[in-house]
């Protein structure tokens, strides 16, 4: 198995090298520069434009930045200097990644706890009252874009008051004692969570649903049954098991969409997280910042992807890890 | 070593006999204003993160609006009358020839960590300014033709400052450039090199030292800044109460306008800095409901604002004029700009746009601008017809029957106006100037574009034909003099002239050379009056209309007076009490 891993982790190299590569080319494509915020300020003088073109290197070519950004990143870890956060780039990350990894952890928890009982049950309980309720809530949890549920959940906190409205944690965070810190972090995460968990539990249900739907059809299952087994076993053990093999894939995938849907999430509910560092910095072309938070998030689609395939092998015999 | 010694010897003097030194320090009484009680905090909302603490090199008012509150220069100001007035300085006079000007310091200031002020901060900080290896925009204002200012230590109280030539405005330059910064905290930094990343919001708050009335308490990226009170602070009300009253200013970090309403109607804040017009009447319906007042400041110093580019100059690169050479004959024909200006249906603007909470605008400077603008300046009121006459006057006259018109070589008057697409509102007042464009018989077109590919045409590339956009302003000429000045990078339809490009032009930039060396503030409101009417009459662009401003506050806090000139609600924070 380790010498699988190390294989993948070599052959993710390319992309990990790659993705910079074009960030790079693309903010250069896009008109203007970080300091464009600057120029539009009269009492700015030119030479002081003039030195912070030259201090970060933005007079000269995208490839340059590329390379010495290359250098630094491989040799020192380096990953450059933010010219809007006026800082470097590593602890810009490093304060919000925390936060928005709060964020997709409990949306993850949410989805998948939740989608794949659901799903088993709707489709055990075929066309009956629990189906059509679970598959009514699937559809609204598709249907209604991200955005729009971001908005429902924030109107619902100011109407009722009892959710916060935007944030992480309360003003007198600090002064808590621990167990009501957790609580604080908890009663903040809630909405926004919920919010970014709707459309993958929603998904997965549906996914759970259909695939489980096929194997209970199966002749296979028949046989189980005609061979006298119950049927929790039939269902637990042999019709799930094969059923899930499709949604594990999707697992993969999932950690990396997580992170571009709280983006969204993040900016419409006011909450600390990455993604709106990102957004802010795509506009701001902060290009150092850019790379960094996009490397972030191929990082994790590359492992979201292998810990998939492990997971994979590890519930399915018939796959080798060759 | 022998410095570093001294500074650490006099900080456990400081901690030793603090008490006593507070007992020394030359207090200033505040008049005229609501008795308070200490206590309570006032929680905001903010537009993003700070970026910085350092108020040298910071350059964006996510971070000036709250290191604002933290550091403080010789000089302070006062909106309600317009006028400067002392802060660590408590007293200066000039000599004869405005040329000396000898600043006497306040006895007994501490920095936030005990540390007495003195001479020696005022002189770090000049150094660190005129250094050309640090990055400020401070320096602008404190020098005069170019020139430095001589900056020499009479003694630990005194100050003196030599200037090369006269400068008018200086008491207001030394109030708008000049933050004291702690020598003793500071200066390692400085001389290691290290100076523009020194104070970055990532450091220890305790590490962030001014002499405001508030200091850096907490800092959660993403989430919030809490300024905790100066208990040692040189104000004090009529009763002998220290200033200031609050504990801790709050502000929370909110990604975007909508955000802040819902915050502010959501009882999460208590003041609300940016209630735009359009969103009046929603928050005057909730005034008791949400137990708040909505203030009117009056008309905002900022505006909108359409201009023709008039750069004669060619691209470097490819040799080919930034603006085609008819266009450019257009452009600069005065009689064209005029019948331009006589398009803008301003009252239009007020009307549909900012349902009636706007003003009509008609010279450079904002009415918000108090002594300093020029009522009595020529006005070219919206009337197509008007418009129509002067297009004819050139014979610019529609020869092909196609409805638009055409100048006397037969080239179409067409030409495409950029603004940015982020800015809901300045679409429709291009769609509003389009319309009347049409009218009268000019191809004008609006073209929505990023913000970022704005500025690169503006300010770099100067590849576009028209563009509509606004500008902030400030209560002062001083701030925003590169706009008027030919030779400015934001002299928006010709930038970075090295000669004058026009008469008037010359005109103004001589003007302005006479404001900045004219000592009696009489005079330079005179000048200034008659640079507007040089604008006015010249039509370099067409002014459109000004917002009202509004600020919500909550009901439970006193002496509030919310003013148009950023910070508009806590210019006068330290007097802000619960009641």
């Amino acid at each position: 198995m380790w010498t699988y891993i190390l294989r993948r982790a070599l052959q993710s190299l390319p992309i990990l090298l790659l993705v910079p590569f074009f960030t790079f080319l693309l903010i250069e494509l896009a008109p203007g520069s970080v300091l464009d915020v600057w120029k539009l300020n009269p009492d700015i003088p030119n030479e002081v434009i003039q030195q912070m073109s030259e201090k970060y290197g933005l007079d000269q070519p995208w490839f340059f930045r590329y390379v010495t950004w290359l250098k630094g990143a491989l040799l020192h870890l380096d990953l450059g200097y933010s010219v809007s956060h006026k800082r470097e780039v590593a602890p810009v990350i490093a304060e919000r990644l925390f936060n928005t990894f709060l964020l997709a952890l409990l949306a993850t928890v949410i989805e998948w706890s939740l989608s794949i009982p659901l799903g088993i049950l709707s489709a055990t309980r075929q066309y009956t009252w629990v189906d059509k309720i679970c598959s009514t809530i699937a559809f609204l949890g598709l249907s209604i874009p991200a955005v729009f549920l971001a908005l429902l959940a924030l109107l619902f906190a100011k109407v009722t008051g009892w959710f916060p409205l935007g944030g992480l944690r309360s003003i007198d965070y600090e002064s808590l004692s621990a167990g009501r810190k957790v609580i604080d972090l908890l009663h903040h995460l809630c909405l926004p969570a919920i919010v970014l968990a709707a459309s993958g539990l929603a998904t997965y249900m549906r996914q759970m649903r259909g695939n489980l739907l096929d194997q209970l059809r199966a002749d296979y299952l028949t046989t189980a049954r005609a061979k006298g087994l119950s049927e929790p076993v039939v269902v637990g053990k042999h019709a799930v098991r094969n059923a899930i093999n499709p949604l594990i894939t999707l697992f993969g995938f999932s950690l990396s969409s997580l992170l571009s849907g709280a983006v969204l999430v993040e900016t419409v509910m006011s909450y600390p997280g990455l993604g709106r560092t990102v957004v802010e910095a795509l506009f701001s072309q902060d290009e150092y910042l850019v790379v960094a938070a996009l490397l972030m998030g191929t990082v994790l689609l590359v492992l979201g992807n292998l810990v998939a395939d492990l997971l994979l092998a590890l519930s399915d015999p018939r796959i080798r890890l060759q | 070593m022998k410095r570093r010694h001294a500074v650490g010897l006099m900080c456990a003097f400081a901690v030793a006999v603090g008490p006593a030194l507070a007992q020394e320090m030359e207090m200033e009484t505040v008049t005229g204003i609501d008795i308070g009680k200490p206590g309570g905090r006032m929680v905001l909302a903010a537009l993003g993160d700070p970026k910085s603490f350092n108020p040298i090199t910071a350059n964006e008012t996510s971070s000036t609006d709250i290191i604002g509150h933290v550091y403080e220069g010789l000089i302070s100001y006062d909106p309600e009358n317009q006028k400067v007035i002392p802060a660590l300085a408590k007293s200066w006079e000039h000599s004869e020839d405005f040329l000396t000007w000898t600043f006497h310091l306040r006895e007994g200031v501490l920095w936030h960590d005990g540390v007495p002020f003195t001479a020696d901060d005022v002189l770090f900080t000049f150094e660190v300014i005129y250094d050309e290896k640090i990055i400020n925009p401070a320096i602008s204002f404190l020098t005069v033709k170019g020139q430095k200012f001589d900056v020499s230590k009479v003694d630990d109280r005194t100050v003196q400052i030599k200037l090369p030539s006269p400068y008018g405005p200086f008491e207001r330059a030394i109030m708008t450039g000049l933050t004291i910064i702690p020598k003793h905290k500071l200066e390692p930094a400085y001389r290691a090199g290290t100076f523009q990343e020194a104070l970055n919001v990532g450091i220890p708050p305790e590490e962030v030292v001014g002499t405001g009335a508030f200091e850096i308490g907490s800092f959660l990226s993403g989430e919030r800044v809490i300024l905790v009170k100066n208990p040692s602070y040189w104000k004090q009300d009529e009763k002998g109460i220290r200033l200031p009253y609050l504990d801790e200013i709050v502000f929370v970090n909110t990604p975007d306008f909508s955000a802040m309403d819902v915050a502010f109607e959501g009882g999460k804040t208590d003041g609300h800095e940016y209630v735009w017009p359009d969103k009046y009447k929603r928050f005057k319906d909730r005034e008791t409901e949400g137990n708040y007042t909505l203030y009117d400041l009056g008309i905002d110093l900022g505006d909108n604002h359409f201009w023709f580019n008039q750069n004669t100059g060619k691209n470097p690169e490819t040799e080919k004029p930034y603006v085609e050479p008819h266009k450019l004959a257009w452009f600069t024909n005065l009689t064209f700009r005029k019948a331009v200006s006589h398009c803008i249906n301003r009252q239009g603007i007020v009307r549909t746009v900012y349902r009636g909470r706007a003003e009509a605008i008609h010279g450079p400077s904002s009415p918000a601008m108090g002594k300093w603008y020029n009522p009595d300046i020529p006005k070219f009121e919206y009337d197509t017809e008007k418009a129509k006459e002067l297009l004819d006057s050139i014979d610019f006259k529609d020869r092909d029957g196609d409805g638009f018109r055409e100048d006397p070589q037969g080239n179409k008057i067409e030409f495409t106006f950029i603004t940015n697409r982020e800015n809901n509102i300045r679409e429709r007042i291009g769609v509003i100037i389009q319309e009347s464009f049409q009218e009268v018989g000019l191809d004008g077109r609006l073209k929505l574009v990023d913000f970022n590919t704005l500025v690169t045409a503006v300010a770099d590339a100067f590849d576009y034909e028209a563009c509509l956009l606004g500008l902030t302003g400030s209560d002062h000429p001083l701030s925003g003099l590169n706009v008027y000045r030919s030779s400015g990078r934001t002299h928006e339809w010709f930038p970075n002239q090295k000669e004058p490009a026009t008469e008037w032009e010359a005109k103004v930039d001589e003007l302005i050379e006479e404001f900045l060396a004219e000592p009696e503030e009489e005079k330079q409101v005179q000048i200034w009056h008659e640079v507007q009417r040089l604008y006015a009459e010249n039509q370099p662009m067409s002014w459109t209309v000004n917002p009202r401003v509004y600020v919500a506050v909550r009901n439970k806090f006193g002496n509030v007076r919310p003013q148009v000139m950023r910070p508009r609600l806590l210019w006068n924070v330290e007097q802000i009490f619960v009641k």
